[in-house]
C-alpha cells in the first residue's frame, strides 16, 4: 500500500478540525431551519381559520350559490 | 363566485415553493449516485483518492441536502391553509403515498445520511459503501412516492367520486401505484436529476482545471461525471419521449398546447420547430414545421390523428353539457338519496361532473349555464400556449445540448485530454445552470400545462382553494419569500465557500497525505 494512502487514512477528514466544523455547520443549519419553519408555522399558518370540509360544507362549496358557500365555509 | 385573487395568489405561492424546493431535490437525486459510484471504485481499487473524491463531493452533497431538507414542508402547510377543499377531495388518494414519502425521506434518507457523514471512521469500507448505496436508493424511492401522488393529478386512475363523503375515494390502490403516468414521470424526473448531478461535478471540476488546481482529482471526477451524465442525458430524452406519448392518451390539451396545434392536422401531424403562438387569433405565426414528426412521436403510428386545440374545445363543450346533467342529478341525490331517476342520470354522466364544475368560475349555479357560459368554460381549458410552447422547446434544446456536451466530455476523458482545451472547460463551467433551467421548465410544462385543472378532468383548480382572504394568502407568501430568500443566500454562500476551497483548500487532498508523508519521510502521491 502506498505510504500516502496509509498517511491519509490516519488523517480522516471528517474527524479533522475542518471536518468537525463542517458537520457542526450543517447540524446548526438544520436545527435553525427547523426553528424557522416552526416560527413560520406559528406566525403565518396557525392563525389562519380552519376550513370546514365536512360533506355538508363541501356540498355548499360545490353545489350551492356563492353566498351559501361562503356562509357554509365560515361556520 | 370564486375570488380569483385567492386562486391566483394560492397558485403563485404553491408554484414558488415547489420551484424553490425543486432546486435542491434533483441535485440530491443525482449527486448521491455519483457518490455511490466513486465509493464503489474506492472499495474495489483501494485507492485513497477515490475515497477523498467521495468525501469531497459528499461535503457539497451535504450542504445541498441540509438546505433542501424540509423546504417541501411549506407545501404541506399550504395543503391545509390554501387548498383545504383540494386536500379534502384527494385526501383518500394522497394520504398513503405522501405518508410513505415522509417515512422514506425522514427515516431512511435522514438515518443513512447521518451514517454517511459520521460513519467514515466507524464502519468498514463495505459497510460504508452499503450505507451510501442505501442513501441513494432511499432518496430516489422517496421521489417515487411524491411523483405517484403528482401523477394521479395528471391521470386520476383507481379512484371514484363518492356522493356520501363528497370526495374521491380509492377503488384500486394498485391502479394508483402503477399509473403509467407515474412510471414515466418518475424515470424522467430522476434521470433529469442525474444529469444535474453529473453537470454539477463536471462544471466544478472544470473550474479546478481552469485554475490549475486538483488536476488528478478533477479529471477523475469529470470522467465519472461524463460517463454517468451521458447515460443520464440519453435516458432523459428517451424517457421524456415516453412522457410525451402518455400525454397523447391522458392530456390531449396539454400536448396540443405544447405544440401550439390549433387545428387538427391529417395524420401524422407535423412538429412545429419554431413559431409565434397567437392566443387571440388562435394561430401560430411564422411556423416552421417538420412533416410527420409530431404524429410519430406522439402516437407512434402513421394513421392516428392528434386533435388540435379548437377540436378539443368543441369536445369539452359536449362534456360540460353532459356534466351539467350529473351536477343537477347530484344536487337531487344530496336532497333525496333514494331518488332512483337522479341516480341513473348521475351514473350516466358522472365522468363529466368535473367539466360542469368548470362553470363555477363564471356562474354561481352551473345547472343554469347558458350556451355562452359553456363556451367560456370550454375556452378556459386552453392553458397558456406561448409559455408551454417555449418552455418545452428550451427544455428539449437543453436536453440535446447535454447529450452533446457529455458525449464530447466522454470522448475527451477516453483520450485523457480533459485538460487540453480551455474553451471546453469554460463551456463545461458555464453550463452549470442549464440543467436547473431545464428541470424548472419541465416542471412548468407539467404543472402549468395541467391548468385549469387541479386534477385532470375531475376538479378545477379554482374549486380547490380554501375560503381564505387574499390578504391572508399574501401575508403568508411574504413570510415564505423572506424565509426562502435567507435560505438561498446561506446556500449560495456555503456552496461557493466549499467549492472554492476545493479538496486542496479543505486539506482533503493532497495536503493531508502530503503532510504526513513529509513528516514520515515517505514520498507523497502526486496530485
Amino acid at each position: 500500500m502506498p505510504a500516502s494512502n496509509t498517511a491519509a487514512r490516519k488523517f480522516p477528514w471528517f474527524g479533522s478540525r475542518a471536518g468537525r466544523r463542517y458537520k457542526l455547520e450543517l447540524c446548526v443549519l438544520v436545527v435553525a431551519k427547523l426553528a424557522a419553519l416552526t416560527l413560520l408555522y406559528f406566525a403565518f399558518i396557525a392563525p389562519q381559520p380552519r376550513a370546514d370540509i365536512s360533506p355538508g360544507a363541501v356540498q355548499h362549496h360545490l353545489l350551492d350559490s356563492a353566498a351559501a358557500a361562503r356562509s357554509g365555509a365560515a361556520r | 363566485m370564486i375570488d380569483p385573487d385567492v386562486v391566483t395568489l394560492s397558485r403563485l405561492q404553491f408554484a414558488l415553493t415547489a420551484l424553490y424546493h425543486f432546486l435542491f431535490v434533483p441535485l440530491t437525486l443525482g449527486l448521491c449516485w455519483l457518490l455511490a459510484i466513486m465509493e464503489a471504485v474506492y472499495v474495489m481499487t483501494g485507492r485513497e483518492i477515490w475515497k477523498r473524491m467521495t468525501q469531497y463531493w459528499g461535503v457539497l452533497f451535504g450542504i445541498n441536502f441540509a438546505m433542501g431538507v424540509a423546504t417541501g414542508i411549506t407545501m404541506e402547510f399550504q395543503f391545509g391553509t390554501n387548498w383545504a377543499y383540494f386536500s379534502h377531495y384527494v385526501g383518500d388518494v394522497f394520504g398513503t403515498p405522501l405518508a410513505i414519502e415522509g417515512l422514506m425521506a425522514f427515516f431512511l434518507e435522514a438515518t443513512f445520511i447521518g451514517l454517511f457523514f459520521f460513519g467514515w471512521e466507524r464502519l468498514s469500507r463495505v459497510q460504508h459503501l452499503a450505507v451510501t448505496w442505501i442513501l441513494a436508493l432511499g432518496t430516489n424511492l422517496s421521489a417515487l412516492w411524491i411523483l405517484i401522488a403528482n401523477a394521479w393529478m395528471q391521470n386520476p386512475v383507481g379512484a371514484q367520486f363518492d356522493l356520501t363523503t363528497m370526495r374521491m375515494e380509492v377503488t384500486s390502490f394498485s391502479a394508483v401505484l402503477f399509473n403509467p403516468v407515474a412510471q414515466a414521470k418518475f424515470v424522467h424526473t430522476v434521470s433529469a436529476g442525474y444529469v444535474l448531478g453529473a453537470m454539477f461535478v463536471l462544471s466544478i471540476s472544470a473550474w479546478y482545471l481552469l485554475q490549475g488546481r486538483n488536476a488528478e482529482f478533477a479529471k477523475r471526477s469529470m470522467t465519472v461525471a461524463a460517463s454517468f451524465g451521458l447515460a443520464a442525458a440519453l435516458s432523459v430524452v428517451v424517457l421524456g419521449d415516453q412522457s410525451g406519448y402518455d400525454l397523447t392518451d391522458h392530456q390531449k390539451m396539454k400536448i396540443a398546447s405544447i405544440e401550439s396545434m390549433w387545428e387538427t392536422e391529417p395524420a401524422p401531424a407535423s412538429f412545429t420547430l419554431f413559431g409565434l403562438p397567437d392566443v387571440h387569433d388562435r394561430t401560430t405565426h411564422y411556423a416552421i414545421r417538420i412533416p410527420w414528426v409530431m404524429g410519430l412521436i406522439g402516437t407512434r403510428s402513421l394513421d392516428t390523428v392528434m386533435p388540435g386545440i379548437n377540436e378539443l374545445v368543441a369536445r369539452t363543450q359536449i362534456r360540460i353539457a353532459s356534466g351539467i346533467k350529473a351536477y343537477a342529478a347530484m344536487r337531487k341525490l344530496r336532497s333525496n338519496a333514494n331518488d332512483a331517476a337522479a341516480r341513473t342520470e348521475f351514473l350516466a354522466h358522472k365522468d363529466d361532473l368535473g367539466y360542469a364544475l368548470l362553470l363555477k368560475r363564471f356562474i354561481d349555479d352551473p345547472a343554469q349555464a347558458s350556451a355562452a357560459d359553456i363556451d367560456k368554460a370550454a375556452a378556459s381549458t386552453i392553458p397558456n400556449v406561448p409559455v408551454l410552447f417555449w418552455s418545452f422547446r428550451i427544455m428539449v434544446g437543453c436536453g440535446f445540448y447535454f447529450i452533446a456536451l457529455f458525449a464530447f466530455s466522454f470522448w475527451l476523458a477516453s483520450k485523457r485530454r480533459l485538460d487540453q482545451h480551455r474553451w471546453y472547460l469554460k463551456m463545461a463551467l458555464w453550463s452549470l445552470p442549464l440543467p436547473w433551467l431545464a428541470i424548472e421548465l419541465g416542471w412548468i410544462v407539467a404543472e402549468y400545462g395541467r391548468q385549469p385543472w387541479a386534477i385532470e378532468g375531475v376538479l378545477p383548480t379554482s374549486l380547490g382553494v380554501s375560503s381564505v382572504s387574499s390578504g391572508q394568502v399574501l401575508f403568508s407568501i411574504i413570510g415564505f419569500v423572506v424565509f426562502y430568500t435567507v435560505l438561498a443566500i446561506i446556500d449560495v454562500v456555503l456552496m461557493l465557500r466549499y467549492a472554492r476551497s476545493g479538496p486542496d483548500g479543505l486539506g482533503m487532498w493532497p495536503q493531508t497525505a502530503h503532510r504526513h508523508a513529509v513528516e514520515s519521510g515517505a514520498p507523497a502521491a502526486a496530485d
